[in-house]
């Protein structure tokens, strides 16, 4: 198989680990969220380019799932609704990199020793 | 392969590199954060600490040296309590972050040296300040932060994989070392130098932690 077979079977096969973060909208959320640690929805939805139905629905399940805490306040006096990344969040992160770099580097490592 | 394809191949090994950095730079972010946080504690201890050597000395120049005693129990309390108030705003920064188990070691191991350090300091000041000794104080207070900041420097070096307590810490340890010569050769001048290199260094330190914690993503740079 490719390198660009290989890689995909991989992230998928990650994907069907982890179904609930590993899609990729929620993960860019939460990557977003782990170095800014929270962030406004408008600014999320700019940022990340999501229609703000889209966002909503993954914020909610996101935060469900205990990784954000979503918080409504106001801001020059309106209500903004801010994401927050919880500790659960992060760790979850955290180790869903750690997981996809072992997988990755799987793939990448081999490609020398295919071509040769 | 035709040559498409071999394009496509790299194009894909670029993206899979990009992919491997952002694991790394996700890996390696709590540490960032860590050395921005120490950074910030560097500047609250040595502005607290500049701040209460004002007070204490206007107040011994307006209520006489005779309430010697009341002056310092007064910076004291206050000095204490403006640290816990700003160590409880920036100490939570990093517990959203998962720790790194080895940092934690090294930080345990930085705790119990500086507990020590600061026994070391109290035992030190009343043998010396009671025994009438007063000139040997300053350069053994100098002598005891020079090893705490080596400290800092070595055990920072050996239980994490980037550099979190990089050259800095050890030419600080270097230049507060060095200063007991001046102190030795100057006694007069003792507790300038103390205020110079101790107070003065921890704030550059300070700032230099806090301004260049990102290098530690440098390390991520070209591995995986």
């Amino acid at each position: 198989m490719s390198l660009d077979g290989d890689l995909l079977s991989a992230l998928v096969g990650l994907m069907e680990e982890d179904r609930e973060t590993m899609v990729p909208t929620r993960l860019s959320v939460l990557v977003y969220l782990y170095f800014t640690q929270h962030a406004t929805f408008p600014v999320l939805q700019k940022k990340l380019g999501l229609t703000s139905g889209n966002l909503s629905s993954h914020l909610r399940k996101l935060e469900e799932l205990g990784l954000i805490r979503i918080s409504k306040r106001f801001v020059d006096l309106r209500p903004t609704t801010f994401a927050v990344l919880t500790k659960e969040g992060a760790e979850r992160v955290r180790n869903q990199m750690i997981r996809m770099r072992e997988v990755v580097s799987k793939v990448v490592d081999k490609v020398p020793s295919s071509e040769e | 392969m035709n040559p498409e394809g071999v394009e496509t191949e790299d194009d894909m090994i670029e993206k899979a590199r990009q992919l491997l950095l952002l694991t790394d730079i996700v890996d390696k972010y709590p540490l960032v954060v860590a050395r921005r946080v120490a950074g910030l504690v560097y500047i609250i201890m040595a502005g607290g600490i500049s701040f209460v050597t004002l007070i204490f000395m206007s107040l011994q120049d307006i209520l006489g040296p005779g309430d010697f005693l009341i002056n310092l129990g007064f910076v004291i309390f206050s000095l204490v309590f403006s640290w816990i108030v700003a160590f409880r705003l920036v100490i939570p920064l990093t517990r959203s972050y998962p720790k790194e188990p080895t940092l934690d070691e090294g930080g345990r191991a930085t705790l119990v040296i500086w507990g020590i350090l600061v026994a070391a300091i109290v035992i030190v000041s009343l043998l010396t300040l009671s025994a009438g000794m007063d000139n040997l104080f300053p350069p053994v207070l100098e002598f005891i932060m020079g090893i705490g900041f080596l400290s800092n420097y070595i055990l920072g070096r050996r239980n994490t994989s980037v550099e979190f307590y990089t050259h800095e810490h050890l030419y600080f340890a270097i230049t507060v070392l060095l200063s007991i010569i001046p102190m030795l050769l100057f006694p007069a001048m003792a507790y300038v130098i103390i205020i110079i290199s101790c107070v003065g260094g921890i704030f550059v330190v300070g700032i230099y932690m806090l301004i260049t914690a990102e290098r530690l993503l440098l390390a991520s740079k070209g591995q995986g």
